[in-house]
């Protein structure tokens, strides 16, 4: 090669960056090898991009996800178990209340009702994790463009706020609607998704203590680092000065 | 299994959610070290990265695949970028944030082997190149991120930018001999010793 890789950009980017000709980076190489300027000139490239390296952004916990504003499901026609036209509304209400008490018996969840809350919870974490992964697909609506979001997947408050609408949606289902099962499919869902949930937010909060505590740990051992240093600095005075006052002793006494 | 880039985008156009979100989480943080070393603050950052995705999303039905998804998002993240410049009518400031010390940096990107003052130099160094950073042109920063970071071609690069292939590996080649001038200047820029030196670690 005649001219000097330094002054030809093309070359030398390719050489750099592994693009281009492969042919044409290897000639490269060998007059890397023949031309100390162009050698010199490449390895300061190559020097500046490592340092590029070290430049990084600073630790974040993103964890976006896309989540929809939940819709009410249109009202399902569920009438084939009802051959005579229909129950009087007290009857479904009782086969209701019977039928959601057998499914909550049979899916170890316990119902708590007092002091105007009712209150929902889970037996047994591992039997409903197992199950999180049988979840409906009933439950998925259709993202519409105007109810989406983006928000942080951080721990929230969204688990009051699930049962608060579990609330809701039983009493409303208690007095209009005898469908048990619809009910158990929908508390099931709901605890799934808030085991789901908890198990996530456990899972982040752990790695945070982790790396807090390794944090500390770290900061920790650079202060004793120091306290080390330091003592060992007065050490050194010390001792000195008991060699002066020993030294002056010996002087003293040989007079 | 895992699944391509591609096919999740034909997935979620079919209204799949959870393949989108299965892109955000794979593309999320190459997007906000972009956005990061773009604008210099973590806030804006996040909104950008955060808005990035929104704008995909709702694009997405538009998205034909002549490009690369993951070259479609750069572009979004660059675009908005640009626009979060101009319409706070600032440049970027490119700065290690005050919260971040060595700690925080070793935590992350460091193996626990490392000495303190391997931390203190590297965030020193750190602080130094993104000074370096800050000081070049817009177009040649760009480049440079695009380029280092994330190992998109010179032909992308251009694509990208809307500008030709010579033009993109001329903001190159000026933007990495600046930076070696800056950091000279800041008394950072060590000589070569002969040793090549290691490559950045890419985002992707």
């Amino acid at each position: 090669m005649s001219l000097h890789i330094a002054d030809d950009q093309d070359a030398l980017l390719n050489y750099l960056y592994e693009e281009g000709d492969p042919a044409e980076r290897l000639r490269v190489a060998r007059h890397l090898q023949a031309c100390a300027a162009c050698a010199v000139a490449v390895l300061e490239f190559q020097s500046v991009r490592g340092m590029l390296a070290d430049w990084t952004p600073p630790p974040v916990k993103l964890g976006f996800r896309i989540v929809q504003d939940q819709q009410q499901e249109p009202p399902r026609n569920v009438r084939w178990w009802q051959p005579g036209g229909g129950f009087p509304a007290w009857a479904q209400a009782a086969a209701a209340v019977c039928l959601f008490a057998a499914g909550m018996a049979v899916s170890m969840v316990d119902v708590r009702y007092g002091d105007g809350t009712l209150m929902v919870r889970s037996r047994s974490a591992a039997s409903t994790a197992v199950e999180a992964t049988m979840v409906p697909e009933s439950n998925i609506v259709p993202v519409r463009q105007n109810d989406i979001r983006l928000e942080p997947a951080q721990g929230t408050t969204a688990d009051n706020t699930d049962f608060r609408a579990l609330e809701q949606e039983l009493r409303s289902d208690l007095k209009g609607r005898a469908d048990g099962d619809v009910i158990l499919r929908r508390v099931r869902a709901m605890i799934d998704q808030s085991e789901a949930r908890q198990q996530r937010e456990l899972a982040l909060r752990l790695s945070d203590v982790v790396r807090d505590f390794d944090t500390q740990r770290r900061a920790d051992l650079l202060q004793v680092q120091q306290n080390f240093g330091q003592l060992e600095g007065q050490t050194g005075q010390e001792v000195a000065h008991q060699r002066e006052l020993l030294n002056y002793l010996v002087r003293t006494s040989g007079k | 299994m895992t699944w391509t880039d591609e096919e999740l985008v034909d997935r979620s156009k079919t209204g799949d959610t959870e393949s989108f979100n299965q892109l955000v989480r794979r593309w999320e943080r190459p997007i906000f070290a972009l956005a990061y070393r773009t604008l210099g603050r973590e806030e804006d950052a996040r909104d950008v990265t955060q808005e990035t995705f929104l704008r995909a999303f709702r694009a997405l039905p538009g998205f034909k695949g002549d490009a690369k998804f993951s070259s479609w998002l750069y572009r979004i993240a660059l675009n908005l970028c640009r626009d979060w410049m101009r319409k706070d009518r600032r440049t970027p400031v490119v700065a290690v944030p005050e919260g971040v010390d060595v700690e925080q940096l070793a935590s992350e990107h460091q193996p626990h082997t490392a000495s303190v003052e391997d931390l203190a130099a590297r965030a020193e160094l750190s602080r130094g190149v993104s000074k370096a950073m800050e000081r070049l042109p817009e177009e040649q920063r760009t480049a440079i991120l695009l380029k280092e970071y994330h190992g998109l071609t010179f032909q992308e690069i251009a694509d990208m930018t809307n500008c030709p292939l010579s033009t993109a590996k001329t903001r190159v080649y000026q933007g990495l001999t600046l930076l070696r001038k800056h950091l000279a200047e800041q008394g950072q820029f060590e000589p070569p010793a002969g040793a090549v030196a290691k490559r950045p670690q890419r985002e992707s």
